[in-house]
Formats: C-alpha cells, structure tokens, sequence
C-alpha cells in the first residue's frame, strides 16, 4: 500500500465542518451557536446516514486523504435540501412537542433520525398539514415505552394472585439451583489465570481499546497509510491479542462464570481475588451468602440494595429506567425471564456476561487507585492511570476529599482530630439535599448500596441512624477508594444485567475491553458527582448561591 | 503560532504547549473532553508569581490547553478546531505508533478562545479569592454558573455527546434563572445573550420545569426584542459595554468583624505570648469558607496557669455553613504533629483554641491554619502556594478592572486593565469579563 504523507491528510471532522458551512443558512436547528454541526447531528445523522463508512471505508477513519475528502464533502453537499428539510422538522417537532406537554427523553436523540426520514418521505413541514404529522410523531415516540414501564410493573405485581406465582416460581427456581459442594479457592485458579490473560491483551495498544464508549462509528478506522519511517507500534506490544481471545473462550468453555457463580451460593467459600479484604462476591451481596431474591413491591434508585440481594421488582424496575426500554418484551415477560435469571449464577444467565464479570471482578480487586506501583495487567495499569490523573483533577477544582487514613488506622476512634475535639464528631448537620444528588443514571443502580459493606459510607442508610454530616460523606468517599472493587463490580453488574435482559452477551476481548473500560469511567464520574453532592450538603442549600 | 509537542504516552498521547510553567494545582484549570482531558496549566497566564514573566517565543501560549488524549478517535472530532489540523495529524501519527515524539505549532481559533474563557470561570467558580479584608468581591455563583453554560453552549463540538455539560450547568443553577430574566426585562441588551444561549441550552436537552418554561417565552418588556437568537455574538460583549446591573444582591454581609487575634477572648488572667499571622492555604478549606486574604488568619499564643494555648481566628467568607460543619484549627511547632481544635463560628469569625505544648521561645515559630476535616488533601509546600495565591489575587484584580466602568474603583486604583499596552510581552490579553465580575466590581463601590 503506497505510503500517504501525512500532511495531505484531513481530519475527517474537519472535512465536514467545511462541507456542512457551505451548506448556508437553514442548518441552524441542527447547528451550534459557532454554526459547526451540533455533535449529535454528526453522530446520529451525518456519520452514519450521510456519510455511511460502512459502505465507504476510505471515509471510516477519523483522517482523511483528499479523494476521500472530497468524496465525503460531495456527500454531504448533495443531501443539503433534505438535511435543510430536516432541520425545520426537528424545529416543528420541538414546538409540538413543548405544545402537548411531552417530557422525557433528549429531543436530538428521539428526533434526528426521524426528522431525516420525514424529510425523505415529505420533504420540508408544510403547514399545517405537517402540524398533524408532527403530534402524530410525537406521540408516537411517546407511546413507544408503554406497556414497559415502571407503572406497568408496579400493577402486573400488585395484584395478589400473581404476586403469589412470582413468589413460588423464585421458590422452585432457588430449589432448582445446583450447589456445588464446598468449593475450593473462589474463584478458581485456572479461572484468574485465564482473567489475567484477557486483561493483559484486551487493553492492548493498537488493539480494541481504540472507542471509550461503544459507539456507531462503522467499521474500525482502516488506516489507508502504510507504516511511517519515525516510529513503531506503540509501547512493546508484547501481548498478543490472540492469547487473550483465546484464554476468553476458554473461560467461556469451561464455564467459569458459572462456576463462580454457584460458588458464592455455599457459605465457607475463600475469596481469592488477590485483594485484601475483598469477599468473595466482591460485596455483590451484603451477607457472606445471598438468599432467595424475594418479590417486592417498591424500589428507589437512591437506596439499592446490593446487586444479588435486589427483589425481582427491583431487578426490572432498574431495567425499565434504563434506555432502550421501548425495545423490550412487555412486562409479564420480563417478570418472569427475571425470575429465572434471578436465581441463576450470579444473576445472570448468559455464560458470557457471568464470565465478564469475572474478568471485570479480577480487574476490579487489583485496582490501586491510590497507590503508585504499576498494576498487574495492562487494563489494570490503564484504569489506575486514569484514576492517578483524578487527583490532581480533582485539586484543580477544588472537590477534594481528604486522603484516607491507612489500612490500619482506618477505624481506629481517634485519629489526628480526636484529641482536640471536647464534643466529638460535630453532630450530624446537613442531610443530603434531595435535589442536589447526582440525577441517578441508567445504571445508577450500581451505586454502592446503602450500609451494606463498611467501609462504604456513602450513600445513606436505610437504617434510623441520624443522617450523615457532609464531613462524614466526604471521609467515606475517601475511604470507599480504598475498596475500589465495590462501586466497580456493582455498576459492572448492572450493566451485565441491562445486556442479558436485551439478549446481548459479549463478543471478544474488544468488546469486553470497551466495557470494563465504560464501566471505570462511569465509576469515577459518579466518584466525581457524590464529591460534588458531598460538598454541596457543607454549605447551607437553603441560601442557594454564595451571593 | 504556538510551538507545540506532541507525544506518544502509555495509555494516551500528550499534546502540550511549548516552554510553559505549571502552576500549583490551584491555580490551573481542567476540563473534560471528548476523549481528553485538557489542562490550563497556569490560569494566570503570566507566571505564578503574577509579574508576567511569560518565557519567549509563547505568544498566544495562554489560551491553548494541554491535552491528554486517552481516546483518539473521540478526541479528532475537535483537535483540529483547537489546535489546527497539523496537531491533529501529529496526534494521529502518534496513537498509530508511526511517531514518537513530533513538534509542530498551533493557531487558536475561535474555539481555543472560548475554551480559555470558560476555563477561567470554572477557576473562579471554585477559587475567586473573595475577601473583605483584600476588598475582592464575592462573585455570584449562579449568575456566572448560568453564563458558564451558555459558554459551554458555544464550545458545544468538543464535549461528549453522550453528556451535557452544558444542562448539568443550567440545572445546577436553575435559582439564577429568575433573576437573569429580571434583569433582562430590566436592560435587555446587556444579557440578552447569556440568556439566548441559556434558553438554547434548555431547550435541546428537553429540559422542563416552571423557571425553564419562563425562560422558555419571557414577557418582553414593551419595544424590545424577545431573545429568540440562540446564535447571538458571544456573551460579555455587552458586559464590556459597562452596563450596570440594577437590583442584583450585594455579593458581602454588610458588616465584617475585623481579623480578631487580640487579648480580647483570651481566659481572664491569661498571659499572652506571642501573636502573629497563620497560613491561609486555600485547598484546604471549600470555596467561602475562610476570607481569602493572606491575613485572614491570625493565631495569639498564651499561657493560663500551666496550660499553654494557642487561640486561632479565621474572618469568615461568604458562604454559609450548613449547621454542625466547622473547620479546624490547627497548630504545628517545632516540627511535631500539629494540635487540632474544633472552631466555633461567632459572627463573621471563626475561632478555635488550640491546647498545646509551647517551645520556650519568647517568640515560638507557629505553623497555624484553618481546615475542614473530610476536604482537606493536607498541607502544601508554603512558599509557592503563597506565590499561586499572589498571582491569583492579581488576576482576580485585573479581572474587575477590566469590569469595572471607567474611572471606578477598580479601574484607578492602579491594576492594570487587560487591554493595557503596559501588559507584559506575550502574556496577552485576558479573557473578557464574566456577567458576574461585572456586577461584582459595581458592587464593590458600595464598600
């Protein structure tokens, strides 16, 4: 492949900036204030109705040679008039929809590629015959999540009789479970070595961890330039992403998700994560042994329990919450795949999701956040990075919390402050401003729970104790980074769980990567929001600004 | 152009802006984003020690970030908008293994310059050294919260499109909403494009509530235009033009105790020792906790009887405490592990005593701050926290100047404004002032 020189490349999302300018005035509702496409208009209509690398690898890469370019600006110049016509759409729809009181929902991504497909089918809204089109949309995407709603959760088990069926199907399905005798070493040895493999593989440089997020890119970048004379692969590249492939199909093969999984039902198990401290179950449940998921009528995002002691209603409330809901079966269904995904091995039932949580777990209890020694895989070594940075991020802004005591001292009742203090601790002032929490997320169900480990102070607690002082928030999030694998391993499950429930196991150490990966940059964002929330709970709220 | 580096790392690529200083982590700013995380090494511009000692050859060399690219292909859908195509291909030549290590420059554009700006309101949401005691106004948070999100707005292409920044903003300062409106019925022209912007903000992210629906479709006051044009000239052009805010509330109590640390509150018949002034290290406490001057904590040593004692005395800032929340006093001499007491608050002081032992000095050398336990990340090295907190308060001055209108306070008491030619070499002008600072320097007339 003959070798492009560098400088007669073009980034791809320059080249569309270009193109979408000259386009002139009637993009504005899908442009920002700068007149640069808005980021979703690229993502959700550009990228992959306009441009389609999928169909056009030269157009896949995030640079561009000047053919390609020149291809992709053509492109987009010939679909101006319908992209011109999708935007007045998308200005009508919002106005409809402010009209009949619609909420929910982010209006760019329920309305972009219906507004295209709107501009196909009737070019641009003529009034007032398209006002009729525009409700009926909208209402339509509405409607699109009836029958898989909270609501229709809260009913289907509201009623007695089948509240009772649910109860004997978990009965019968709990008895049904195989337990294994008393296991050995949890999890089994043969397994980590396995889950280290992967690690060390997946997170490799020039492997799959190109995408933070899986995202709808098309296919991966095709680099069209051959290799340059000033370098080589990035950093070694010792491991070879065929071994981790291959040790994931082994884990799969020989069922070790499962395995693990019906190890953590018998009590007397030895954690062998590798992390001091760490239980077995890596805090997925609050006892040593999870019981029977009961049935349960009530769930609340901000006080879930841990993941393998959740209800079924809790289960497929979390489910409903998330997004892609309007794509599931109707709620009786999901009742009772539930019921029998809740008492399979650790909750789930596809072999491939046990066997991520697995590797995440492994990942999970060698995670250092604190420290400054290299981690044992490569993923581990990615994930520390980002959470090294964290600190002086979080200096910079000002959103500390102080630096957790050691190991040691942790829970000793006097630590540097005891000896001035004449009262104690001040008492518990500021409880938790209702609306200064984080908004819970899809996956907020994978918050650590409430009380259910120690060292895991904050979140609240269900129990009548007094509520806790910004100061005691703040110490807990300190110390809760000392027991990183909780808040990884449960918003882990959570989305291990969204993925059963949607059928989608994992395919490959890639998109394992991008998971596990997903999976640490959310945790620290919500590492970041409970901070945030902590330290709003230290100044008076009812004052609202500083002034 | 700026010279600029860039460089293949374990994990991500670094781009970084040639022969620049790092501030302490006080004085930087941080963003998020999409697939990097940039960095404003010194906020100031001019060095930490606020002279303008800017090294050659850096023109422009403020408005550009660092960046630590750890998604490659998130991160090329703005790289080239901030810094130029050039750096985006040397980035991509990097994360492809074809380079190690590559020089090149960079022209901000537009893009690079609305970055600067909102990452110098993220510095001075979190670290204006609002004090009494220095005359630096408090500046309102959620006035400049909301002109933050409409910044945010702006630089739109180089978040995540997954997140919002931009709505988590508005809904983090929803109380500011009201007042904006009032104001802008009141004189539409100076807000009426943080306001354009906010509304644009609402309004892609479906946001709803009663605030949000005014702000929706304000009553426009008769003869005046609604706010209807989300792409408006950038904000702070009207704040420029000095118009006066009318109404706004005063950003200080009316009254402050001056810095107490005299014989006053020691126990009856107690001997004084020795007085003198502590550390006020801003990371350790939050944002209005403490008046930020470096005189806002005072410390008087005394003897009672065999007890030694160090009373310790912080003026307050403006931020109002949630009840139960106190910080600490904390004394450290000789070198031994620092004596802790709980303060209490009085007024606008906070004061705590301190029992401890005493070297047998006439004149002990006391290391004494202020701390919230939970937030404190611990104490720093003193002298170049203390050149940070001069280059800031620096910045914060030359910011009201350049707010303030002609001939006040600000503007003749000898700061420098930041279109002055005197301006250090290279340093550049600063970012154009926030709705906030606006109000802040007529404030400050009132004092």
């Amino acid at each position: 492949m003959p070798a492009t020189p560098l400088g007669a490349l073009q980034p791809r999302s320059q080249v569309v900036d270009r193109a979408w300018r000259e386009l002139g005035p009637g993009l504005e509702p899908l442009s920002g204030p700068g007149g640069a496409p808005l980021t979703r208009a690229v993502k959700l209509l550009v990228l992959p109705l306009v441009l389609r690398p999928v169909l056009r690898p030269e157009l896949a890469g995030d640079l561009l040679t000047a053919e390609a370019a020149d291809l992709a600006a053509g492109l987009l110049r010939a679909d101006g008039t319908r992209l011109a016509a999708a935007a007045r759409w998308f200005t009508l729809l919002k106005r409809v929809r402010r009209a009949l009181r619609v909420v929910g929902g982010n209006p760019q991504d329920l309305y972009f590629q219906r507004c295209y497909e709107l501009a196909a089918e009737h070019g641009a809204p003529e009034l007032p015959a398209a006002e009729e089109t525009a409700r009926q949309v909208v209402l339509e995407l509405a409607a699109r999540g009836d029958g898989r709603t909270v609501d229709a959760l809260k009913a289907h088990l509201r009623d007695p009789v089948r509240a009772r069926a649910a109860d004997e199907a978990l009965s019968r399905a709990w008895e049904d479970r195989a337990v294994p005798a008393l296991p050995g070493p949890v999890p089994h040895t043969d397994a980590l070595t396995l889950a280290d493999a992967v690690l060390e593989g997946c997170a490799a440089p020039g492997g799959p961890a190109s995408d933070r997020r899986d995202s709808d890119r098309g296919a991966p970048s095709a680099r069209t330039h051959g290799a340059g004379e000033t370098g080589r692969r990035n950093a070694g590249g010792a491991a070879d992403p065929g071994t981790a492939e291959k040790a994931l199909a082994a884990l799969v093969r020989d069922l070790h998700g499962s395995r693990l999984g019906a190890a953590l039902w018998v009590s007397g198990s030895v954690a062998a994560w590798g992390a001091e401290g760490a239980p077995s179950h890596l805090g997925l449940s609050a006892g040593p042994v999870p019981a029977r998921p009961g049935v349960g009528s009530t769930a609340s995002t901000a006080a879930l329990p841990a993941p393998l002691d959740r209800t079924l209603y809790e289960r497929v409330f979390t489910v409903l919450r998330a997004p892609g809901h309007p794509d599931l079966p109707p709620v009786p269904e999901l009742v009772a795949a539930e019921t029998a995904r809740s008492c399979s091995p650790l909750g789930l039932s596809d072999e491939s999701l046990r066997v991520a949580l697995l590797v995440g777990g492994r990942l999970a209890a060698g995670l250092d956040p604190l420290g400054t020694d290299p981690g044992p895989t490569r993923a581990h070594r990615a994930i520390d990075r980002r959470w090294r940075r964290e600190s002086s991020v979080a200096r910079a802004r000002r959103m500390t919390v102080s630096p957790p005591a050691p190991r040691s001292a942790a829970d000793a009742p006097s630590g540097p402050l005891g000896a001035g203090l004449p009262g104690g601790l001040p008492q518990a002032g500021g409880s938790p401003r209702a609306d200064g929490a984080p908004t819970p997320g899809p996956s907020a169900a994978a918050l650590p729970g409430p009380g259910t480990v120690p060292d895991d102070g904050a979140t609240g607690t269900r129990a009548p104790a007094p509520p806790l002082s910004g100061e005691d928030l703040l110490a807990g999030l300190g110390r809760s980074l000392r027991t990183p694998w909780v808040a990884y391993t449960r918003r882990l499950w959570a989305r291990l769980h969204g993925r059963d429930v949607h059928a989608a196991g994992i395919d490959g150490p890639a998109e394992l990567w991008s998971l596990l990966d997903g999976v640490a940059y959310s945790v620290l964002m919500d590492h970041r929001a409970r901070v945030r929330a902590a330290l709003r709970t230290l100044t008076d709220t009812t004052s609202g600004s500083a002034a | 152009m700026t010279g600029i580096e860039v460089r293949a790392e374990e994990g991500g690529v670094s781009v970084t802006v040639a022969g620049r200083g790092r501030a302490a982590a006080f004085g930087r700013s941080v963003l998020d984003a999409a697939g990097a995380l940039l960095t404003w090494p010194d906020i100031t511009g001019r060095g930490s020690d606020g002279t303008g000692a800017v090294r050659p050859g850096t023109s422009g060399g403020a408005v550009l970030p660092d960046a630590f690219v750890d998604s490659v292909s998130d991160a090329q859908t703005w790289l080239w908008a901030v810094y130029g195509a050039g750096v985006a291909r040397a980035v991509d030549a990097c994360a492809t293994g074809r380079a190690r290590t590559l020089r090149t420059s960079a022209d901000p554009g537009a893009l690079a310059h609305d970055l600067h700006r909102l990452a110098t309101g993220h510095w001075a949401a979190r670290w204006w050294p609002a004090s009494h005691l220095d005359g630096i106004p408090a500046l309102d948070a959620d006035l400049l919260g909301l002109e933050l999100a409409a910044l945010t707005h702006r630089c739109q292409q180089v978040w995540d499109a997954d997140r919002d920044p931009a709505a988590e903003l508005v809904l983090e300062h929803r109380a500011g909403i009201a007042p904006l409106i009032g104001w802008w019925r009141a004189d539409p022209y100076a807000v009426a494009d943080v306001l354009a912007a906010v509304r644009a903000v609402a309004d892609d992210a479906g946001l709803d509530g009663d605030d949000l629906d005014e702000l929706a479709a304000p009553a426009a006051p008769d003869g005046v235009r609604a706010p209807a044009d989300p792409y408006a000239p950038p904000p702070g052009t009207a704040a420029r033009a000095g118009v006066i805010a009318p109404h706004w509330p005063r950003a200080l109590p009316d009254s402050h105790a001056l810095a107490a640390g005299g014989v006053a509150g020691l126990p009856p018949g107690a001997r004084l020792i020795a007085r003198g002034t502590g550390t006020n290290d801003w990371c350790r406490h939050p944002p209005g906790f403490v008046d930020a001057s470096e005189e806002a904590v005072t410390w008087t040593a005394f003897a009672h009887g065999s007890r030694r004692a160090v009373r310790v005395s912080a003026v307050a800032g403006t931020a109002r405490p949630a009840p139960g929340v106190r910080p600490v006093a904390e004394v450290g001499a000789d070198g031994a592990a620092p004596a802790r007491a709980r303060c209490e608050r009085t007024a606008d002081t906070w004061t705590g005593v301190v029992d401890t032992a005493l070297p047998d000095t006439a004149a002990p050398a006391l290391d004494v701050q202020v701390v919230l336990p939970g937030f404190d990340p611990g104490p720093q090295h003193p002298d170049a926290a203390r050149r940070t907190r001069e280059g800031l308060r620096a910045l914060a001055r030359r910011r009201l100047a350049a707010a303030a209108p002609p001939g006040s306070g600000h503007g003749s008491n000898g700061a420098v404004r930041s279109e002055d030619p005197g301006a250090p070499d290279g340093a550049g002008p600063d970012p154009a002032p926030f709705l906030a600072e606006v109000v802040a320097a007529h404030i400050e007339e009132d004092f």
